[in-house]
């Protein structure tokens, strides 16, 4: 549970980050040229890719027990446990998903950050290049 | 055969450690999700207690209408919440439907009945750009 949804959190994230990312890229350039660093630049575009992954499970948290009954606390108590046992494993399991997500989330997004902006600075670099001449 | 599990209440405060450190992520990013990770901390905890006693209840009850009055708020509560979500966009389409458009405009009567009247302050965009 915990790595599954690690994976799903950076997946969401990973992809608003992208797509921001590709959204943003005028504003993110003139932030460039204003003297910003490219990590300062792209600083509110991580913000809202990491906030996008963390929020559902944030969420769900909230709404546990009223709508989503979690299904480590239902099993437990179907096979006879005390509910006081049932739920305290069970916020223990929502305590570290909230966690691994938070972890998983950092990670991605600045792993993924660095090589968007590597792989731009290659682009750009590529396209300031003069074409060679074969003759030459 | 039943083997039970003994979870102290020191091992889930051990856990809050890590809700700790994705609140302490969220602050360094400033993902602005740090009173949300707290308020769903306490609010899982109260309401997973509470629930937990309440189902052991029903559980051993037995009978059909407790099950259909716990459906019966868990409905409630779900649409409740997926309520205050939609109301997030409200006005968004209003303020569309008052900007003069290229297009040729409505019948006024269809217009006026349905996104109300034209003397209403017409709404700006309430988001205002990030930065």
């Amino acid at each position: 549970m915990v790595i599954g949804n690690a994976m799903t959190a950076s997946a969401v994230a990973l992809n608003r980050l992208g797509d921001e990312m590709h959204d943003a890229r005028a504003r993110i350039e003139a932030t460039l040229a204003l003297g910003a660093t490219a990590r300062e630049a792209a600083a509110p575009t991580v913000r809202r890719a990491l906030r996008s992954g963390m929020i559902t499970l944030v969420d769900s948290t909230k709404t546990t027990g009223l709508i989503f009954f979690p299904g480590t606390m239902v099993g437990m108590l179907l096979a006879g446990a005390s509910p006081t046992d049932a739920v305290r494993l069970q916020l223990i399991l929502l305590y570290t998903l909230l966690g691994s997500v938070a972890i998983a989330g950092l990670l991605a997004t600045n792993a993924c950050l660095s090589q968007l902006l590597h792989a731009r600075a290659a682009a750009s670099r590529a396209r300031r290049k003069p074409p060679r001449r074969l003759d030459a | 055969v039943t083997t039970s599990i003994d979870v102290s209440l020191w091992q889930v405060a051990a856990a809050l450690a890590l809700v700790a450190l994705a609140a302490a992520i969220s602050f360094w990013r400033a993902a602005d999700l740090e009173r949300d990770i707290v308020v769903a901390t306490v609010r899982s905890f109260v309401q997973l207690t509470l629930v937990g006693y309440a189902i052991k209840l029903i559980f051993e009850a037995d009978t059909i209408w407790l099950v259909l009055a716990l459906l019966t708020v868990m409905v409630f509560f779900g649409a409740l919440t997926a309520r205050h979500r939609g109301r997030e966009g409200a006005g968004l389409l209003r303020a569309a439907a008052d900007r003069p458009s290229r297009w040729p405009a409505p019948a006024p009567s269809a217009s006026s009945s349905r996104w109300g009247s034209s003397n209403r302050p017409r709404a700006t965009w309430s988001r205002s750009a990030a930065w």
